[in-house]
């Protein structure tokens, strides 16, 4: 994007900037709050991703790319020769005091990335997919104060078979831009490499989706939760080599399990350290056996299925990877959802779905009344919360679950 | 057997004496910082009423927002459950739909055939749309709530009120006030607008032939009466609605 149209004044700029530069001091302590995650873990193979979200530190010396959402294509950051790095943020303290340029009532996860990025590194350049329109206007501020804003210009209908083609286009133009940017050639075997690190990656975490879904308690909802956050802030191939060692542990875990019931957990994303919600399930005896989030299962689930090795084919089932399953509600394809919802609790005989409402995003709640009619039909028992990110409501959410848990027995 | 019921809620706390399920002694009081205190002044009273000695209820089941602060409680379920319960057998044992007007709660319960909860809503955090936001109200207009609902019903003409928020319903009531709109008017928007709330609550099941109202906003004629104007149906209050709740819990196997 063009930087500073000139239009915003050098008070609100200053304002920002004041605000990026000050993040370490507003942000949770987050040794101090991994570290009641980590008792309660057991499990060896997790010290490893609560170090990551306690250091937050990216350890790479290739120039580092921010992104928010899941479709921006993180196989062409790669094969550019950059780590991509995925900056979505959750912190009660970075939305509170995004609020100082942020007005109140919009999402809390769009003030939280305005107080700045949670990581010591500031990006080299920074990607704003439009997703949803807080993504579009933050674009909009952003590149006023800060150079290297990169704004992917996504359709808002994600059926493949009508829209591919103008979704491949972004990706195309922003395969140029990084080419362009970095003075590099991209090779078709970059590329590739690229889409198998990846794939790795998916692979091992298909591995822990299963086992979790089909072991009641094999690993609780905060090491799960951990475990994908830290997908976030480190290289694939780091993530994909440690969680295959903390699989491992887990194929030869014994279970006690005091968990009733086990649940799908579908709507917005949960990503360290908004965990209130799982903190109510888990005490509440409710295993989040499944969850169909785009901070987990959107961010790592689906693989690029190659079949033309040609550097446009491979852009072209990139871009499916990206389009085809997604599951974020600002775009055209409720069914997608839907389908994976009723997919996984049929598949794992789960008991029932709770649906993660962030307050302020309103496409999530627009949704609520489609999907509890689709499963009204099928018989799935279906529970709405809207909260946010503060501790406020906990009393009335654990009365909603405990509730919802009576009902199921 | 004998059991006590206790449904500690966030306005008032209630207790429920049942002896082989028949009722032998309820009482009521307001709930204050010191739970655990009001939760056993409540249940003294309602042994007091029932002629026993505490040595002889044989199980406390204790419900509502402050349900876990109860130490005398053998256990604990929600108030979701425990007013499907006692509904249920209030109701001669039928499917039906509870509405539940509490302090600061208010939850819509759909029952099975087998008494089992089919699905439940509830409000949101804020106190839109619950008896809370009632008494602020009748407040805002210098009266108390027989007084209120009073008002309401002799109204020919309610005014729209827009905001369910306390906070900017009350600085509409007086915006209202002084433009000299009539109190029974203002009243009776207020009721309307708290009844569309419920009703669009009510609207998200799907077996609505036969509604019940409990908790403590369906003591208030002009709450029952807009809320049936509004949903076009015709509700029935529970008996003793404001003890439904504890009398659930007490009938909990």
């Amino acid at each position: 994007m063009k930087k500073g149209n000139g239009f915003i004044s050098e008070e609100y700029l200053d304002a920002m900037k004041y605000l990026w530069g000050k993040n370490k001091d507003i942000s949770f302590d987050y040794k101090k709050y991994t570290e009641k995650y980590r008792n309660l873990s057991g499990l060896k193979g997790m010290e490893f991703f609560y170090d990551v979200i306690a250091e937050r530190k990216l350890k790479t010396d290739k120039p580092v790319i921010g992104y928010f959402c899941n479709s921006v294509p993180e196989e062409i950051i790669m094969a550019a020769g950059a780590v991509p790095l995925r900056l979505c943020n959750q912190d009660i303290h970075c939305a509170e005091a995004g609020e100082e340029i942020i007005p109140g009532d919009i999402c809390p996860v769009i003030k939280a990335i305005c107080s700045g990025l949670q990581n010591d590194i500031k990006p080299d350049i920074l990607v704003i997919p439009a997703t949803c329109d807080g993504k579009v206007k933050l674009a909009e501020i952003l590149s006023s104060a800060f150079d290297n804003i990169y704004f992917i210009d996504i359709p808002r209908n994600s059926d493949y078979t009508e829209n591919i083609d103008l979704w491949e286009a972004t990706y195309l133009k922003f395969y140029e831009y990084l080419k362009e940017k970095f003075k590099v050639k991209i090779s078709r075997k970059e590329l590739l490499n690229a889409c198998k690190i990846t794939n790795e990656r998916t692979s091992i975490f298909r591995k822990i989706y299963k086992l979790r879904a089909e072991k009641t308690g094999i690993i609780n909802a905060f090491d799960y939760f951990t475990i994908t956050s830290a997908s976030f802030l480190i290289p694939a191939s780091d993530w994909t080599k440690h969680t295959e060692i903390l699989y491992n542990q887990l194929l030869n875990r014994e279970i006690k399990t005091n968990y009733r019931k086990n649940l799908l957990l579908a709507g917005s994303p949960i990503i360290f350290p908004n965990f209130k919600l799982l903190e109510i399930t888990e005490e509440a005896g409710c295993y989040i056996a499944a969850d169909i989030l785009c901070s987990s299962y959107g961010h790592l689930f689906d693989p690029v299925k190659i079949d033309e090795e040609t550097e446009k084919g491979i852009i072209r089932t990139l871009t499916l990877k990206y389009i085809a399953p997604s599951i974020c509600p600002c775009f055209l394809g409720i069914d997608k959802l839907i389908n994976a919802v009723i997919e996984n609790v049929e598949k794992y005989g789960l008991d029932g779905v709770i649906y993660y409402n962030l307050r302020l995003c309103n496409v999530f709640e627009l949704e609520i009344p489609v999907i509890r009619s689709v499963l009204k039909d099928k018989g799935i028992p279906f529970l709405a919360l809207k909260t946010d990110f503060s501790r406020e409501d906990t009393g009335q959410l654990k009365t909603r679950i405990e509730a919802f848990m009576e009902m199921l027995e | 057997m004998i059991k006590a019921g206790i449904d500690i809620g966030s306005v008032t706390t209630k207790c429920v004496i049942v002896n082989d399920g028949i009722i032998s002694g309820k009482a009521i009081t307001k709930t204050s910082v010191n739970t655990e205190m009001v939760a056993d002044n409540v249940l003294q009273k309602a042994i007091k009423e029932a002629g026993i000695k505490e040595e002889e209820i044989q199980e406390v089941i204790s419900t509502g927002y402050g349900r876990r602060q109860f130490k005398k409680a053998n256990r604990f379920i929600t108030e979701i459950s425990a007013v499907a319960k006692g509904g249920y057998i209030l109701n001669e044992k039928k499917r039906c739909l509870i509405v539940d007007v509490g302090g600061q709660d208010t939850k819509v319960v759909e029952v099975g055939d087998k008494g089992e909860v089919v699905d439940f809503l509830m409000n949101d955090k804020c106190a839109a749309g619950t008896g809370r936001f009632l008494e602020i109200m009748a407040d805002v207009l210098e009266t108390d709530m027989d007084g209120f609902s009073s008002l309401a019903m002799s109204s020919k003409n309610p005014v729209k009120i827009n905001s369910t928020c306390s906070v900017f319903a009350e600085s509409e009531v007086i915006s209202l006030i002084t433009s000299s709109t009539p109190r029974e008017d203002i009243a009776a928007g207020l009721f309307n607008s708290i009844a569309s709330r419920i009703a669009t609550m009510i609207r998200q099941f799907r077996h609505t032939d036969r509604i019940f109202f409990c908790g403590g906003g369906a003591k208030i004629p002009a709450l029952k009466s807009y809320l049936e104007k509004t949903i076009s149906q015709d509700i029935i209050v529970l008996p003793e609605p404001q003890f439904v709740v504890a009398y659930g819990a007490a009938i909990t196997e």
